[in-house]
């Protein structure tokens, strides 16, 4: 409980948590435990459900239960959108490159097939989005590619989005300076 | 009243600055992503003029060819090839000869013709390409090519180069290396050639070195009888 207090005094600022609330919700906890052992010891099943009719009437505790709940729902959401089951990606250079982030999370098809469109029909080759610029950046640096890996740049987060990614069937998952070097050997 | 009207295109100004201030990320970032090239324009008409007496009996435009695009150089009927030496013989004299045969480059590509999805398209330089993110593997393109210049690929691939995407399910043919030719270079083969059979340059510049010659000398186009205007021209035939 102590704890809870804590993280909801640290989170939220509209926090209404006071000592009084503490006791009262303590109160309650006795309550229910009292009541559970009743049961455990040996009370019918009709009379623990008027027991916890009894609480339900208590609209205080009930109140305070239900704020606690939330708080802790808050909580769980809060650190799931930070790292919950989120891919870890061993990223070559990562933070922001041509655009921030969380946009490029969002628009990179956007950008890549405008300017796909562009340097196959145009032949316009120097736009920053191209497939070769990410990969050049964001391959990993133990295999210099953005596939193949459950943590790979590009693999990474398709897998964990159930996303289908078909561009490396036809275009190069490796870093274009590696493969020179590979070809210089 | 002077006052008023002060005060009003104060507020004018204000305001189209804010909206100005509101807008300017948007157009920034379209104009970085166009980038600083401009499109390939058709005031440009990229072409070849080969010499066959020149042809030595190599075949190192097709080595270099298979190397830059990555191709397997493999000679099954599923292997592509972009480029091939062709032998004629005049069965009557005897005269035979030896030349690189690939995609033409045509005016009026029989192959852009027949797409059904747009895939095979003619850039505005003359280069004849096929957009892999179209094509649908139909090859009627194939069919249509009088050249024999374009090849399915029908194997899945690996390690593609990543100027030269390529991957199964799609035709592909010569791109006269367009990778190299937005670079400023020359394509693979002309470079290549020892004895500089393969003349590379624009077509319609009336002083490119190309230009000069095709005026001078005579040179055809193979199959000029379907009037598809072709890019590449031949010397000696």
């Amino acid at each position: 409980m102590n704890l809870l207090c804590d993280k909801s005094d640290g989170a939220t600022s509209h926090s209404t948590w006071s000592p009084k609330n503490g006791n009262q919700v303590a109160g309650y906890a006795v309550l229910r435990a009292r009541s559970l052992l009743a049961y455990l010891q040996g009370m019918s099943r009709s009379s623990f459900r008027r027991a916890l009719h009894l609480d339900l009437l208590m609209t205080v505790p009930v109140r305070v239960t239900i704020f606690l709940f939330a708080l802790l729902c808050l909580s769980n959401i809060a650190s799931a959108t930070e790292s919950y089951g989120m891919p870890k990606l061993d990223i070559g250079k990562g933070g922001q490159c041509v655009a921030p982030t969380e946009w490029m999370r969002k628009n990179h098809m956007k950008v890549l097939f405008k300017q796909r469109d562009e340097t196959v029909h145009q032949g316009i080759r120097d736009g920053k989005y191209s497939l070769k610029n990410c990969v050049e950046c964001h391959a990993s640096l133990r295999d210099n590619s953005v596939i193949g890996r459950p943590d790979s740049f590009c693999e990474g987060c398709h897998r964990y989005e159930a996303v289908k990614i078909d561009c490396f069937e036809c275009h190069s998952s490796k870093r274009s300076t590696a493969l020179v070097q590979e070809e210089s050997k | 009243m002077s006052d008023t009207n002060e005060q009003r295109r104060q507020f004018l100004k204000t305001s189209v600055g804010a909206a100005a201030v509101a807008i300017a990320p948007g157009m920034l970032m379209f104009d970085m992503a166009r980038g600083d090239t401009e499109p390939v324009s058709s005031k440009v008409r990229w072409g070849m003029l080969i010499d066959t007496a020149n042809c030595a009996d190599c075949d190192k435009c097709v080595k270099a060819c298979n190397k830059e695009n990555g191709l397997s150089g493999g000679l099954s009927p599923t292997d592509s090839q972009w480029i091939r030496k062709v032998e004629l013989k005049d069965m009557r004299t005897e005269r035979s000869l030896a030349l690189p045969m690939m995609c033409q480059h045509c005016e009026e590509p029989p192959c852009v013709d027949v797409c059904p999805t747009g895939a095979s398209f003619k850039r505005a330089d003359g280069i004849v390409l096929v957009d892999k993110h179209l094509c649908i593997g139909c090859r009627y393109c194939m069919m249509a090519c009088p050249y024999k210049a374009r090849s399915f690929v029908h194997e899945p691939l690996h390690d593609q180069k990543p100027d030269v995407p390529r991957g199964r399910g799609t035709v592909e043919s010569c791109t006269m290396c367009v990778q190299r030719v937005d670079k400023g270079l020359q394509p693979a083969c002309a470079e290549a050639c020892p004895n500089k059979s393969i003349l590379f340059g624009n077509l319609n510049a009336p002083d490119s070195e190309i230009a000069k010659k095709i005026r001078t000398v005579a040179s055809t186009q193979i199959r000029a009888d379907l009037g598809l205007d072709t890019g590449i021209r031949y010397q000696g035939l």
